[in-house]
């Protein structure tokens, strides 16, 4: 999804302006009505603030983004070395190839119980599911780069006597890199959800798990709350995948 | 023996060598009970199907699915149709790029609290997701637009609803179904996430919950592969559906 109109900080004054306009309808809405189901702002970040003072909003999101990164970078980094290690190995890629795109096709939700039985429940099983989502988006679109590169060039460039390495880091990666930024912005959104889901299933960790667990106990305000702090990781997230795309498209030029 | 049959006898390789693994290790290395063996996966999956289980829950699945992509598809095109709009589409441009970055799974919890547990809050997060990609689809589209051959039509007699209809409704035909084919494997994940948190009696994710909380592992491997099996046909389904439609319509616009 491309960003298709004005430059960054008129998106930016977009943004803020359709929170702050949320945030007020949902003060209007809070003020107009009795029911209990619906918390105001004021009672979610009071409940955010209960939760910041008794450590557990710091535990929560540090418990969150722990897994979110270490599954997306373990998910990052084994795909692009994957797909860059198949174009030297070309009959192995034939054979790799569907099961990673049945791995792609899957729906990795549905394998998340199975984990759990597998595998227990720490935080290492939601790394996994993590690693295994972020690494089926970025194999693809690395793939796609890799399948553009020109076919001439990296013969001539072996002919010259460079190295699988040098041809590897000088021209498969680099011409790769556009499109392995895109796999990125798609991914790291797509990690932290993956991320969050994993928690709502497992119940006891992160920011995932104090929204089940408030929900568990019908407390509204804390839904709100948590729902209010996953979407702010979700910002953060999104924003930095876009900073790190452009950065990346960027150097490709230089 | 040539390219494609060798490739063949590679992947059943593959496949031989991995079930016979799965079967023949050692119950120290995989316990039974907790990776199950192909030789109960079979006879579970069998009853599973003779038993019509599988047809409720793989219905279940589905109609939600459907439902909620046609009803997001419908929303998010029609919000998009506001951007021509001076104030409003902007300010709606604005809060749908924030609810876009707003990862939408959680707000399961909301959904329920106020719609209860089951179809309709499942239908409504369907919705919540299906609607976001169909708006930057088609808004995408709706900027291709060339106000040119828009301005031309005016000039030749063609009011505002015929420009709509001739020139602007054809043309997002490619978008919207790109849209969809986005949109569908993405709202079926999140319709087996919503069954396996919140899950009522029926549906595919639900099925899986209930033999992964009854410790049932064949259940649970019977669940997984029915939920992979069904998204592979869902996409196939739809991929032959829009091939069709766009050919109809005479576009050929579609960047699948």
């Amino acid at each position: 999804m491309t960003v298709h109109s004005g430059s960054r900080a008129s998106n930016s004054a977009l943004y803020l302006m359709a929170t702050i306009v949320v945030v007020t309808a949902w003060y209007i809405v809070d003020l107009g009505s009795s029911s209990p189901f619906i918390p105001g702002p004021v009672d979610a970040v009071e409940r955010a603030s209960e939760w910041y003072a008794r450590g557990q909003l710091g535990v929560a999101v540090r418990e969150t983004l722990t897994v979110f990164l270490v599954g997306f970078i373990v998910g990052c980094v084994t795909s692009v070395a994957l797909a860059t290690s198949l174009v030297w190995m070309p009959k192995l890629a034939t054979i790799v190839e569907p099961y990673v795109m049945a791995v792609y096709a899957t729906p990795k939700v549905a394998l998340v119980p199975l984990f759990f039985i597998w595998l227990g429940r720490g935080w290492h099983v939601g790394a996994l599911f993590v690693s295994l989502g972020a690494f089926a988006i970025v194999f693809v679109s690395t793939m796609t780069g890799l399948r553009s590169v020109d076919y001439r060039q990296l013969q001539v460039l072996l002919l010259m006597g460079a190295s699988r390495w040098q041809v590897t880091r000088l021209l498969l990666l680099r011409h790769s890199l556009g499109y392995l930024a895109a796999g990125i912005t798609v991914a790291g959104p797509f990690a932290l959800v993956s991320t969050l889901v994993v928690e709502m299933l497992q119940g006891t960790r992160g920011v995932g798990g104090l929204l089940v667990q408030a929900a568990g106990f019908f407390d509204a305000a804390g839904v709100f709350a948590a729902t209010a702090v996953a979407s702010a990781l979700g910002l953060l997230v999104t924003g930095a995948a876009n900073v790190i795309a452009g950065r990346a498209s960027r150097w490709r030029q230089a | 023996m040539t390219l494609r049959a060798r490739r063949l006898a590679a992947h059943v390789t593959v496949v031989l060598v991995a079930l016979s693994a799965w079967h023949y290790a050692p119950n120290s290395m995989f316990p039974q009970d907790l990776v199950s063996r192909p030789a109960q996966v079979v006879p579970r999956l069998a009853t599973f199907i003779a038993s019509g289980e599988f047809f409720v829950h793989m219905g279940a699945t589905t109609s939600a699915t459907v439902l909620g992509v046609a009803v997001g598809a419908v929303l998010g095109t029609a919000i998009a149709m506001l951007a021509p709009v001076p104030f409003i589409g902007h300010f709606v441009e604005g809060l749908m790029q924030v609810g876009y970055a707003i990862p939408k799974v959680v707000l399961i919890a909301i959904f329920v609290l106020f719609l209860g547990i089951g179809t309709l809050s499942q239908l409504v997060l369907i919705v919540s997701f299906v609607m976001f990609v169909l708006y930057f689809n088609v808004s995408n589209g709706l900027a291709e637009l060339d106000d040119a051959t828009r301005k031309s039509l005016h000039i030749f007699g063609a009011g505002r609803l015929a420009v709509m209809r001739i020139y602007v409704f054809p043309s997002m035909v490619g978008y919207v179904f790109s849209g969809l084919r986005v949109a569908l494997p993405l709202a079926y994940s999140v319709a087996v996430f919503a069954e396996l948190a919140y899950g009522g009696e029926t549906g595919i994710g639900a099925f899986i919950a209930q033999s992964a909380r009854t410790m049932q592992p064949s259940g649970t491997i019977v669940g997984v592969i029915c939920a992979g099996l069904l998204g592979y046909c869902l996409d196939r389904l739809l991929v032959r559906l829009v091939d069709r439609r766009a050919m109809k319509a005479g576009t050929g616009a579609i960047a699948v």
